[in-house]
């Protein structure tokens, strides 16, 4: 039978019914979820407006060969995305798992996040948010599939099995998803369905290996800066030393000596002008940028300066600042004797990201339509940003999402700043696609940091050793003001993603104020994987553990004391910490000292333990046993790699050289060997990974592990050294 | 007259046999002031120190002694900052598999890149090292101490340390040291090459002498 | 410019560039050769590390005018090499990748070290790997697919 021709004004499109599907001019069936629209213009209904013309979105395909493709609404940069929401979808679907491929879906509002409402990949949401919608359309699958089987054989759907891509009758009747796939394109879209019992699960709770490994292993996969089109340009830009400064006037006359570079032209930048160089490869285009004379006006922008900075944050921090959380009585600390008080100022330094891909978009304008392709994690956000600048429409740009080396957030920006640097150079470049590279030294000085900040608090301490009053004051920038964001997260004049993981800790703190002080800057900042609970975590963990130390009471015993009831995943973890850790905890060698920290972020409790000591003069993570409690594990292998891994990216955080820093508006670092991450000799020798048991809903875990590593070694640390650490980075121990 | 120029005679053969002495014994007093100006003569005492300080001052600059460490693991920069990437001494100063010095470091300067090159690129021996475990540089009577200890110094005598100076590719690399990243010449020793090799040679002609004190 | 004729994974190829061009953009963008990754173009990340002459060595920094006669190997030969699938396969039987853009560089070194030493203890491991950098933190799952790819060589 041959297919019906592709349209987009498919028949079975109900007025309430969100999920499309239409056949494919090669036979094959598409499923797809669609926001609640109006009836197709198709329709004879003249008051429909016309739907948005969207490129061909779905989710499932199921060849004709039995391949079942399966479109991930998310951008895959290690945190295994790629495999565990095919796993949800294939499971209710009953799909053979050695069948399934999986692709990184294009800019289109059919892939936004359900609970976000942008398509988007941070706040560790993407099982979180989309557990359930990627099981309806497994299980809406499935059953348009039984329904076609059931009707060629005359039989009730009820009565056939599906396993493995095949359906099954009640007499022996067998046919495969492939076959099926026409047919079951033609069967109503069930408006509800039956999801399976997690006892049912095949694949949802298995450790299952990534799709993507081999290809990772053996250099095939293609990463947005391994991009290649004919007739390609590549292109680097001179930024401006100073963030926002603009071009006054360069000579470039040496640059363009250099063979294979074909032009430089100045661009507008988000705040600012830069000089764009364009060439054949990158190798010349680097090269004539560094041979390019330019004079920079610099003296209508701000020059921060980080010592200039810290004195203004500190004295800040000894003011109140707008209120984040207020209970209790705020003159229960000025009752607190002297003594019985810990007073703490904490800092902590500006951090890049520093994914191992630079940052790179790849832009073809052609007039009337644009095709981009990058690693974004912001998707719909960097589509419209580029038609802004190209003078399109965000549905003329067909925007293809590749796959990442890392983001961390750094690919998560409101302002589309590479993005739109790009989309200015393609449109001089009219019809010719060009490739932006930003180089490391790029990315290291090219801002969107995370931010600055410093914290102040006082703890008035009772007569059992718990806290009784609690003042915290956090200085530091607002990562969301200016951008659309802030109309959500900024409330009262605080932003929740500067107090978050204090101003609602888990911790029964009475007569609790937190505040915070937003300075404005002249450096971009921006989320750095789990955001506030970087720094905040790192404060309460540490005082929790000086308390501890103070009440002579054990660590885990005394964060169970003072942790609210209800802080169920955070007392499941601790309690499995407490156990799994035990057969080493107690018996370290000499000069070896355990640091715990607990921590929830992104609804996932953490506690976590460390074998510490000090080599070289610097800290010696021997050991780190974490215990998470993230709701339902979908893919544990996934689970167990993100926190073993990612309590090496925490580590981050305690590098000797783990700041970026300012002088008179330059920053002072400039690749890896100024700004120093964490290689395999600073990361935990060994890190096992236990998870708590559990059916609730999963959480995230791209963020969860990252909190709790630095304050667990700095609290091993003071075990060892007596000295308390507040100030971030380590550089001496 | 016969006593006067019997006295003379023998004041002479005295003052032949003292020089005769002062010249056959390299570790001799110094002979303050006095100026000899042929050219086969060995250096005195006080020039060969004066020619070792010479010497010091190129074998402590950082071109040299960056790789003249006490640890295991080179420096880098005029700041003599531990070399980044963990890269570390190995067994035969030469790295470790993967992290070879030749990983990096080709047989020549590789001006583009900014990374410094030359024949067989590798770390000094501990035996030859000039700063302590704490990066400090030691003194000079340590390095002289160091550099004229055959036990430590490959069996090198004085003519073989002059021959080191002269031809050792890595010893001329310092002269010739290339470009950094950022297309600036990286700093030059305090002496040309030609001038590190004639100090070395004054210094040698003196029988190598060492200042005695810290 | 210059022309060169490399030999790369045992073919000859002949380029033509400038004599400075790191061997890392050669293989990227006059041969296609994507695999070998560009990180941070000062030799600190390893992520462009391929064999010259048998030697593990940072492409970024190595113009292709010192090159010489030098056999290359990059990552794409490796599924053709015993010990380079011997590493992939231990790589992914222990689900080491996470984003993956370093993981060339890494196996790269990895074999290399396994070349020399076959047997290698933690000490050597952590030596040799020092200087690979791995921004999602996969170092414990490295540190266990080298021990597994040890095993099934020796």
């Amino acid at each position: 039978m041959t297919a019906a021709p592709h349209s987009a004004n498919d028949v079975l499109l109900s007025r309430r019914s969100f999920l499309r599907v239409s056949a494919t001019v090669a036979g094959g069936l598409i499923v797809s979820l669609y926001p609640d629209i109006p009836l197709h213009a198709q329709e004879a209904d003249q008051a429909a407006p016309k739907p948005k013309v969207y490129p061909p979105d779905a989710f499932v395909q199921i060849r004709p060969d039995g391949k079942i493709l399966i479109t991930v609404n998310r951008l895959e940069f290690g945190q295994g995305v790629q495999t565990s929401l095919p796993m949800i979808l294939a499971d209710e679907m009953d799909a053979d798992w050695s069948q399934v491929i999986a692709e990184l879906a294009p800019a289109a509002d059919v892939y936004r996040d359900p609970v976000y409402g942008m398509q988007m990949v941070g706040g560790s949401g993407s099982i979180a948010h989309s557990f359930q919608q990627y099981r309806e359309l497994g299980a809406k699958t499935r059953a348009m599939l039984v329904a076609a089987a059931a009707a060629q054989w005359n039989v009730a759907p009820t009565q056939c099995h599906t396993e493995a891509s095949v359906v099954q009758g009640p007499s022996g009747q067998s046919a495969r998803y492939a076959e099926l796939a026409e047919a079951a394109a033609q069967q109503p879209v069930p408006a509800t369905v039956q999801l399976k019992d997690p006892s049912q699960f095949r694949l949802v709770g298995k450790r299952v290996r990534r799709l993507d490994s081999r290809s990772k292993c053996d250099g095939s996969v293609k990463f947005g800066l391994d991009l290649d089109l004919p007739g390609m340009q590549t292109a680097v830009v001179a930024h401006p030393p100073v963030f926002g400064a603009r071009v006054k006037s360069f000579d470039d006359k040496a640059a363009r000596g250099v063979a294979g570079v074909h032009e430089v032209f100045e661009i507008p930048l988000v705040k600012g002008t830069g000089v764009a160089v364009i060439a054949d490869k990158f190798w010349p285009a680097k090269q004539a940028r560094d041979r390019l004379k330019i004079d920079w006006d610099l003296s209508a922008v701000e020059h921060a300066d980080s010592a200039q900075l810290w004195t203004q944050y500190k004295a800040l921090a000894r003011t109140p600042g707008n209120a984040a959380v207020s209970r209790g009585d705020q003159k229960k600390l000025d009752t607190v004797a002297a003594s019985n008080r810990i007073v703490a100022e904490y800092a902590f330094p500006y951090l890049a990201h520093a994914p191992m891909e630079p940052l790179n978009t790849t832009i073809r304008f052609d007039g009337d339509r644009a095709e981009a392709w990058g690693g974004s994690q912001f998707q719909t956000v960097d589509q419209a940003a580029i038609a802004e600048v190209l003078g399109l429409k965000p549905e003329q740009v067909t925007f293809h999402t590749e796959m990442a080396g890392g983001g961390f957030g750094r690919r998560a920006v409101a302002d589309s700043h590479v993005q739109r640097e790009t989309a200015a150079i393609a449109k001089r470049l009219r019809g010719t696609p060009v490739k932006l590279i930003w180089t490391r030294e790029d990315d290291v000085q090219g801002g969107y940091y995370r931010p600055m900040h410093v914290h102040r608090a006082e703890i008035g301490i009772g007569p059992d050793g718990m806290p009784l009053a609690w003042r915290h004051v956090i200085v530091g920038q607002s990562i969301v003001a200016g951008t659309p964001f802030a109309a959500i997260i900024v409330k009262n004049g605080v932003d929740a993603t500067a107090v978050e993981g204090t101003a609602d800790t888990h911790y029964d703190i009475p007569n609790f104020h937190v505040s915070a002080h937003h300075p404005v800057v002249n450096v971009p900042v921006l989320w750095w994987r789990s955001v506030g609970h970087t720094h905040t975590a790192f404060v309460m963990e540490t005082l929790i553990d000086e308390l501890a130390t103070r009440a002579k009471a054990d660590p885990i015993a005394y964060r169970r004391k003072l942790l609210k009831p209800d802080a169920k995943k955070l007392r499941a973890a601790l309690d499995l910490l407490e156990q799994k850790s035990a057969p080493w905890r107690t018996t370290l060698p000499q000069g070896h000292a355990v640091g715990i920290a607990c921590h929830e972020s992104f609804e996932t409790g953490v506690a976590c333990a460390v074998d510490v000591s000090i080599e070289n003069k610097r800290p010696r993570i021997h050991r780190v046993t974490i215990a998470v409690d993230p709701g339902l594990a979908v893919n544990p292998l996934t689970v167990e790699s993100q926190f073993q891994a990612g309590v090496a990216f925490g580590v981050t955080q305690l590098m000797a050289q783990g700041a970026i820093t300012l002088k008179d508006g330059r920053v002072e670092q400039r690749n890896f060997d100024g700004y120093t991450p964490p290689y395999i000799v600073d990361a935990p020798v060994a890190v096992d990974v236990h998870i708590v048991p559990s059916a609730e809903a999963p959480s995230g875990c791209g963020e969860p592990p990252v909190p709790v590593i630095a304050p667990a070694v700095v609290n091993a640390l003071a075990k060892l050294t007596g000295k308390r650490y507040r100030s971030l980075p380590l550089v001496t121990v | 007259m016969r006593a006067y120029k019997a006295m003379l005679q023998a004041t002479s053969v005295i003052l032949v046999a003292c020089a005769a002495w002062s010249a056959s014994n390299p570790i001799s007093s110094a002979r303050e002031g006095v100026a000899q100006k042929t050219t086969a003569r060995a250096s005195t005492r006080a020039e060969g120190l004066a020619a070792w300080q010479q010497v010091y001052s190129v074998l402590t600059h950082a071109r040299c002694v960056n790789c003249h460490t006490a640890t295991n693991y080179p420096q880098q920069g005029d700041d003599r900052h531990r070399h980044f990437a963990n890269v570390v001494r190995g067994p035969d100063g030469k790295g470790v598999p993967v992290l070879q010095c030749v990983t990096c470091h080709q047989e020549s300067n590789a001006d583009s890149t900014g990374v410094p090159g030359g024949h067989n690129w590798h770390l000094a021996p501990l035996s030859m090292q000039w700063q302590d475990l704490n990066d400090k540089i030691l003194s000079s009577a340590e390095v002289c101490q160091a550099v004229t200890d055959r036990s430590k110094n490959d069996h090198l005598d004085g003519q073989g340390l002059l021959r080191h100076h002269e031809e050792e590719p890595l010893v001329l690399w310092a002269f010739q040291p290339g470009r950094r990243i950022d297309g600036t010449p990286r700093t030059l020793p305090p002496l040309t090459h030609e001038q590190f090799v004639a100090a070395t040679r004054t210094w040698v002609e003196a029988g190598t002498p060492c200042p005695q004190n810290r | 410019m210059e022309t060169y004729t490399l030999t790369v994974n045992g073919q000859p190829k002949e380029v033509t560039v400038d004599p400075g061009t790191p061997l890392l953009w050669v293989l990227r963008e006059d041969l296609k050769m994507t695999g070998t990754k560009y990180g941070c173009g000062i030799a600190a990340c390893g992520a462009c590390t391929v064999h010259v002459g048998g030697v593990a060595t940072r492409s970024c920094v190595v113009p292709v005018s010192l090159i010489g006669d030098r056999p290359i190997v990059t990552i794409e030969a490796m599924a053709e090499d015993p010990v380079g699938r011997a590493v992939q396969d231990a790589w992914v039987s222990h689900d080491v990748v996470q984003c993956g853009y370093c993981q060339s560089g890494q196996i790269m070194s990895a074999v290399a070290l396994l070349r020399s030493t076959p047997k290698p203890t933690d000490t050597n491991i952590e030596a040799s790997m020092g200087g690979n950098l791995c921004r999602c933190g996969t170092y414990v799952r490295i540190r266990e697919a080298i021990k597994t790819a040890s095993q099934q060589l020796t």
